[in-house]
Order: C-alpha cells, then structure tokens, then sequence
C-alpha cells in the first residue's frame, strides 16, 4: 500500500470532520481563576480544541491548553461549553478574550451532525494544502490495574482504526510513526468534563503512581499509555483521541 | 445534516490541514540561580506562526530517546543528585507572529547557594493545525 504522504486524499482514511465550531467572546473579571460556561446544544459531548487572542483578528493566538501557571483551556460537559482560566500572572484578567473554538464528534456518536464549512470564499478543498488523513480514532477506559490483559496492539497500515477499549497501554504500528500527529482528551467519568489534554506526563504520589495519557515515539510504533489505576479510589478517566498522518504537501 | 461517520469526506464540514512542520533545536542557557532557586526566562524560536493556527508540539529530549506530544506546556525532569533535582518546565507563547519557548527553572529541597544548572536542549517539532475552509 502507498504511504499516505503521496496522496492527497485516501480513501482508506477518511479526513476528520470538524462537527462543531463556535466563535465566542468574553470579558474576564480580575480575579485569577475563573470559569465561564454557555451551552453547546449538541446531543453528545464535543471533544474541543481552538485557539484564543486579545485581538478579533487573531493576530496573536494562543492554543487553547491545561498548561499550569497561567492558561485558558477548554472543556464540555453533557450540556456546556466550559472554559476555565488559570491566571497567576494576571494575563488575561479584566481583558476581553475571544475565542475560536472546534469539536469533534466522538467515535460513539453516530448521529447526524449539523454542517460547520464556512465556505463562502474559500475552496472545499485545496490542494495546494497539506491535509490530515485520520488514521486512527478511539475511546479508552483503562479497567482496574490486575483485572485484565493491560496492553493491546493494532497495526494502523491497514486502514482508519478505530478503538474502543479498556486497555492501560496501547502499542500502536505504524510505518513512519514520526509521521503521525495525536490529539488527546481525557474525560473525567466522576464529573463528567472532557477537555483537551496537555502536558501529558507521567506523575506520582506518595506509593501510587498514576499516569495521565502519554504518547512515547518509539521506532516502530506509537505507545500510548491510558492510564493506570489500581484503586478505585484514584482518577477516573476515559482517554478519547485522534491521531493523524501527513498527507501529499 | 449528515452522518459523518458514513464519509470520507464531507464538504458540508471542516477539516484539518498542517502547516508549518518546523524542527528547531532550543537550548535553555546554563544559568546560577543563586540562593533564589528559580530561574526563568524566554528564547525566540524563529519560527512563524499563521494567525488562528493550533499548535502541536513534539518534544524529543535526547537523555529519554523519545518524545512527548503536547500543545503547550510540559516538564523535563532531571536529576542532578541524590539530594538536588533540577526541573525545567517549559511552555510555549506567541508574539507578533513568532513562537517563544518561555522556561521556568527550579531546583528542589534547594539549600546550597552558586548551583550551576546545566544548559538543555532538546528538538521541537511544532506543527500547526488549521481548518482551511473555515
């Protein structure tokens, strides 16, 4: 099979479709911290992503991100668009942010999905563009450490992939790993939150070590850790993400 | 409306392009950070950011041989000795259309002063995700 990078499109891999996109802006107040929420009216959590700025014209953006110290992220719940600020610097306090905000559907919906091309001036699709193929999409809900099997693989040649599982770590074959580009969520299943998720690390406290979804690049393959919980006392998170491979630029 | 699992491709709907896949080394200067403990600072990277664009970064530190995936923000730890860790969190912003590496140095259980710290390097690959008929 021809690598993907010699093609613009493949009908083996389908393009992702962006399934929501809202423009948004918002006065924040002075305080540090703040939360700010309106609702999305969609009948499935949106997995969101998008950028931010200080200007209408998004001259400057920033990415919408969990990073500590100060950013603003991006979450939804079951009804609401949810942004939160963390602001120890005071970068964006008492300033208005407006925001450019994208969804995708998860891979359990498969209902219908309002149009979001704004094509009035620019082309369905341009070659000159180096687009993503998808090459795999999934749903992770790591079970209990001891419970069962903790890693499984898949081989991403084949065809779009796409994973719904209970697995802690997947082994994920590719032929150009570094070719491929993730996007991570993690859904909290106590409250039901699924936001973006940055700085992917590994932590540990006290005896327990947790791990928050970890991407290692390995020669031959992608590794993705979900998660790792020996108590069900500890955090409880579904991993939903997207990976995708460069297309013919 | 449409079902967009049924599609390989549907114009009805936004897609994501790359741009701008850029490799650069960066490296966070060797620093004292004196009876403080804490360094920070930012180093321009060169690299150009289209306006509206989502950031992806690959980090590949070569002490770990592998890389993280992450749009902003993320730690490197090292270890410099049994009773000294030196930590550098680095996080990335944009300014007039270019991407900084902002960086955070701190060392922890701190109690010695005139500790060097090491300068860092490590490969950035950013990538930029747009959807162009947004």
């Amino acid at each position: 099979m021809g690598k993907l990078s010699s093609f613009i499109a493949n009908s083996d891999y389908p393009f992702d479709m962006i399934t929501y996109y809202k423009e948004y802006s918002v006065t924040m107040n002075g305080q540090n911290s703040q939360t700010v929420t309106f609702a999305h009216n969609l009948p499935y959590k949106p997995l969101l992503f998008g950028v931010f700025s200080k200007t209408p014209d998004f001259a400057s953006s920033y990415t919408l991100n969990n990073a500590p110290l100060s950013s603003i992220s991006v979450g939804a719940d079951a009804t609401n668009v949810i942004i939160k600020r963390t602001d120890y610097f005071g970068l964006w306090a008492n300033k208005k942010i407006y925001f450019r905000l994208y969804g995708f559907a998860p891979i359990s919906w498969t209902g219908d999905c309002a149009p979001t091309a704004r094509t009035s001036s620019n082309l369905l699709l341009d070659t000159d563009k180096q687009y993503c193929p998808l090459v795999c999409a999934g749903a992770v809900h790591p079970a209990l450490a001891g419970t069962d099997e903790p890693t499984a693989t898949y081989y991403l040649d084949k065809g779009y992939t796409e994973i719904a599982a209970n697995k802690m770590t997947l082994n994920l074959y590719y032929d150009d790993v570094n070719d491929l580009t993730a996007m991570i969520w993690l859904e909290n299943v106590n409250t039901g939150v699924v936001q973006l998720a940055d700085s992917p690390e590994r932590r540990t406290n006290g005896g327990t070590t947790f791990a928050f979804p970890m991407l290692q690049y390995w020669p031959a393959y992608l590794q993705m850790e979900t998660g790792m919980r020996y108590l069900a006392s500890e955090p409880d998170y579904i991993t939903h993400f997207r990976i995708y491979a460069n297309g013919k630029s | 409306m449409a079902r967009v699992k049924r599609f390989i491709y549907n114009s009805d709907f936004m897609t994501l392009a790359k741009s701008n896949a850029n490799k650069v080394n960066v490296t966070i200067p060797a620093t004292n950070p004196g009876p403080v403990g804490i360094q920070v600072g930012y180093i321009a990277t060169g690299i150009k950011v289209p306006k509206g664009a989502i950031m992806r970064a690959n980090i590949t530190y070569g002490q770990y041989n592998y890389k993280y995936s992450s749009s902003e923000g993320m730690r490197i730890l090292n270890m410099v000795s049994s009773t000294k860790k030196q930590h550098w969190y680095v996080s990335f912003f944009v300014q007039n259309g270019e991407l900084y590496v902002s960086y955070v140095i701190y060392i922890e259980g701190y109690g010695d002063s005139g500790v060097l710290v090491d300068a860092q390097t490590f490969l950035l690959e950013a990538v930029f995700l747009y959807p162009p008929n947004a």
